[in-house]
């Protein structure tokens, strides 16, 4: 299945941010719209990184300084749309 | 005898060290802030990545060597390999049997080993699209280097500077806006965190922790800017270890290896740049070499501090890192070796320490410089204030060595020279330099919220 279109995708980042994170909660406390400072996800600029270090473990790949630099992450769903657009734009298979 | 031991443009190492890959101890990943944040602090936006990926990446992992781009080696090319003397006319003066080696890191631009961090950091940087640099500097070394470092990019710098520094040393300021930076002292009325720093003590002479926090506060209210540290983050530590594995090929060349490893501790990059490559190297023989790290009577991080979770930053907006601490809000007196004020150290050199691996000692800045003054005159070349630690726990181990009629070889770090410094020798000369020590009880008030809440 191209990563394109893994329906999965959004599910996954967010398993990988419940276990990176140790947050403790399940998927479905993680609503697109959470913010990513609130206090059930706390993200902050390093474990952000952290993060990042384990999803490019989890997909095989090397995302670009320069898009995470200039993404604008406020809420999970910015944070599953990045992902997205890195795994598209590395065009593996999933 | 030789006396100077060089290595040719060639040799600069292709490599970084992580020393991940040889930890036999565990080092505690780091804890975010815990909410709420103080306001100012860039909260209220977006999540904004401070580190490049690709820099930040290999100094969480185990790979052991770490490829140096190709633009920063020919940036280290320019002074690198730095010189490794035998210091024999010191030896001679203190009439010792031990052998003296140092690895002098104040050939370079900026004067201090901390440009080799600098130019790594500004190349990941500007490949990532950052247009400004912003720090926080004490003595002035680290923001000397990074706007060095800045030009072959291109990018603006912008440097929060310790007041009781930059009105103690100038020229550093000077040396800084020739390299085009912006330099504002610290505390300022450009941020928050400054403005409450000097609502409750408009004579506030400063601290690294006041200045960094006050350069992440005014970096995150900038578009294309990025708050850049060179302290005790596991890349700085990394890329210092060019320190380390040159100095390795020279006491190879001068056919001894070392009993002893001593460099100066402010955050432990020093101490690490110089330190990690001869631990690789030590743990695989059974050369029983000891790595001691010396700090400031002023600021005794390890030898008085505690183990604990604590924020690297004044006010408490940066992540939380397990290392040994005096409290983020720990006040340093001030001394003359600025750069050693930093209330953590390194949370690596922190769990190594924790678990034997290093050691640790501190100096009062009356012997300190009394050790710099001793160096001085044997042999020509000025320490720099916080690289005169290191010289005197060098000398005390001369000294030793003398009373146990035992040899032994003693390398340590110069990690820069102190011609900036001289105003602090002068009083030196002067005999108007004092040993300032903090108390228990002030030890344990900044430490107190950090151990009650942990």
């Amino acid at each position: 299945m191209d990563r394109a279109s893994n329906p999965d995708l959004a599910a996954e980042v967010k398993d990988t941010l419940i276990k990176v994170l140790e947050l403790g909660v399940d998927r479905e406390h993680l609503d697109d719209r959470t913010s990513l400072y609130s206090p059930v996800v706390g993200l902050d600029s390093l474990s952000l990184l952290h993060f990042l270090v384990a999803i490019e473990k989890r997909y095989g790949i090397e995302i670009d300084d320069e898009d995470v630099m200039a993404a604008k992450l406020s809420d999970v769903g910015s944070l599953v749309d990045l992902i997205r657009r890195v795994t598209e734009a590395d065009g593996a298979g999933h | 005898m030789h006396e100077v031991f060089r290595l040719g443009a060639d040799q600069v190492p292709t490599h970084w060290y992580n020393i991940l890959a040889d930890l036999p101890v565990e080092v505690p990943a780091p804890r975010p802030a815990p909410r709420p944040a103080p306001p100012g602090n860039g909260r209220e936006g977006p999540l904004r990545p401070q580190l490049p990926l690709s820099m930040y990446r290999p100094s969480v992992g185990t790979t052991r060597f770490i490829a140096i781009p190709e633009p920063v080696r020919a940036e280290y090319q320019r002074w690198r390999p730095t010189p490794l003397y035998r210091a024999s006319r010191l030896e001679k003066a203190l009439d010792t049997p031990a052998h003296l080696y140092f690895k002098y890191e104040g050939t370079s631009p900026s004067g201090s080993h901390k440009i080799n961090t600098a130019l790594a950091q500004a190349y990941y940087y500007g490949r990532s699209g950052v247009r400004e640099m912003v720090t926080g500097t004490g003595a002035g070394q680290w923001g000397t280097a990074l706007s060095m470092a800045c030009h072959p990019y291109g990018m603006a710098c912008t440097v929060f500077m310790v007041r009781s520094s930059h009105r103690q040393k100038p020229y550093r300021g000077t040396l800084m806006r020739l390299n085009g930076a912006e330099v504002i002292e610290s505390p300022s009325d450009r941020t928050e965190v400054g403005r409450a720093a000097l609502r409750a003590d408009p004579g506030s002479p400063g601290s690294l922790g006041i200045a960094n926090a006050e350069a992440i506060e005014y970096a995150n209210a900038r578009e294309g800017a990025r708050f850049s540290i060179g302290s005790g983050e596991n890349h700085v530590l990394m890329h210092q270890t060019v320190i380390g594995e040159e100095a390795l090929l020279q006491m190879e060349a001068a056919g001894e290896f070392p009993d002893v490893v001593i460099a100066a501790m402010g955050a432990g990059s020093n101490f690490a740049g110089l330190a990690f490559p001869f631990y690789r190297a030590a743990s695989s023989g059974s050369t029983g070499t000891r790595f001691l790290a010396v700090e400031p009577d002023a600021c005794p991080k390890m030898t008085r501090g505690s183990y604990l979770m604590d924020h690297t930053d004044y006010s408490g907006v940066t992540p939380m890192v397990k290392m040994y601490t005096l409290g983020h809000t720990f006040m340093a007196y001030h001394i003359h070796a600025g750069g050693l004020r930093y209330h953590g150290a390194a949370p690596i050199v922190s769990a190594m320490y924790h678990h034997g691996l290093v050691e640790a000692t501190s100096y009062g800045q009356t012997k300190v410089f009394e050790s710099g003054a001793a160096f001085a005159r044997a042999e020509g070349i000025v320490p720099a204030p916080e690289s005169a630690h290191a010289v005197a726990a060098a000398i005390d181990e001369a000294l030793r060595a003398r009373e146990e009629r035992s040899s032994r070889v003693v390398l340590f770090g110069l990690s820069g020279h102190g011609l900036l410094d001289l105003g602090a020798y002068e009083s030196h000369l002067s005999g108007e330099t004092v040993d300032v020590v903090p108390t228990d009880e002030e030890i344990q008030a900044s430490l107190a919220p950090l151990i009650e809440a942990p």
